[in-house]
């Protein structure tokens, strides 16, 4: 398991600054999505009950829709459970020294990655749609040298609060690695 | 066209499969990846519970049927669609 307070490849005065996950309306989001699914078996029996009375005198035909049912909801029940360990594990960790970007893309599909502080170059948050804004998520990019991938924070809380803390971070390194800076700036 | 409904229970035993097999996959993510949290543990908990008690019902469920009866699918389809 992932220990927050032992971070992969920690440095030895390197410490914890943010653990970050998505908003979780994102999560609350998918439990209704897959609420209004699992429910549908109960749509069809009504509709089934108004249309064909008689399927339900039937008892064979109450076992296989039986049947069916729990298939069904075992599956959507396991989407939902995926969908939580999909949200739960995209981490993004900023430190005092870098920022690790962790995301569970799919359930084969993991990418870790990582940025030093001293290497970023612009931070920007960006809050797009009505959901974003009226409870308070967003994405925020990190970007680093040229060369260097771009690091996406998505649908993060507080997406403002959190690129001017990484300013802030970033401008404190300035000051305690100059030497670091300059190189990066070419200086 | 008559078909054993122990057909179906058949197919449901494949999917429960299936579903194990997800869930193993599912569950090894969050134990290996994830965090010793009380959200993580918690919500690992409450899944194994529920996948647990819907398994148990659909076993009880299977235990008071008479497998020996089939079910003839175009009674079924004229029933729902005619």
């Amino acid at each position: 398991m992932l220990h927050v307070h032992h971070l992969p490849n920690q440095a030895p005065d390197e410490h914890l600054v943010l653990l970050l996950r998505r908003h979780p309306f994102i999560i609350l989001g998918e439990i209704v999505k897959y609420t209004l699914i699992a429910s549908l078996p109960f749509f069809v029996r009504f509709v089934l009950e108004q249309r064909a009375s008689d399927f339900f005198e039937q008892g064979e035909f109450v076992v296989v829709s039986m049947f069916l049912f729990l298939a069904f909801e075992l599956f959507i029940w396991l989407l939902l459970y995926r969908a939580f360990i999909d949200y739960y594990l995209d981490v993004w960790i900023v430190t005092n020294k870098r920022i690790i970007n962790i995301e569970q893309i799919d359930l084969f599909h993991r990418r870790f990655s990582e940025q030093k502080l001293f290497r970023v170059q612009d931070v920007s948050s960006v809050q797009k749609g009505i959901m974003a804004t009226l409870f308070d998520y967003g994405n925020v990019s990190v970007q680093s040298a040229a060369e260097q991938a771009r690091f996406e924070f998505e649908q993060i809380p507080h997406p403002n609060d959190v690129a001017r803390r990484i300013n802030e971070l970033i401008e404190h390194n300035k000051h305690v690695n100059p030497k670091n800076h300059e190189r990066v700036d070419g200086g | 066209m008559e078909i054993p409904i122990v057909f179906f229970f058949v197919m449901y035993m494949l999917t429960l499969g299936a579903f194990f097999l997800g869930s193993a996959f599912v569950l090894y993510h969050a134990i290996k990846f994830g965090q010793a949290s009380k959200l993580n543990t918690g919500a690992m908990s409450v899944y194994i519970l529920v996948s647990v008690a819907m398994i148990s019902f659909s076993l009880w469920y299977a235990s008071i049927i008479d497998w020996a009866s089939s079910i003839d699918l175009i009674v079924a389809f004229e029933l729902i669609f005619l």
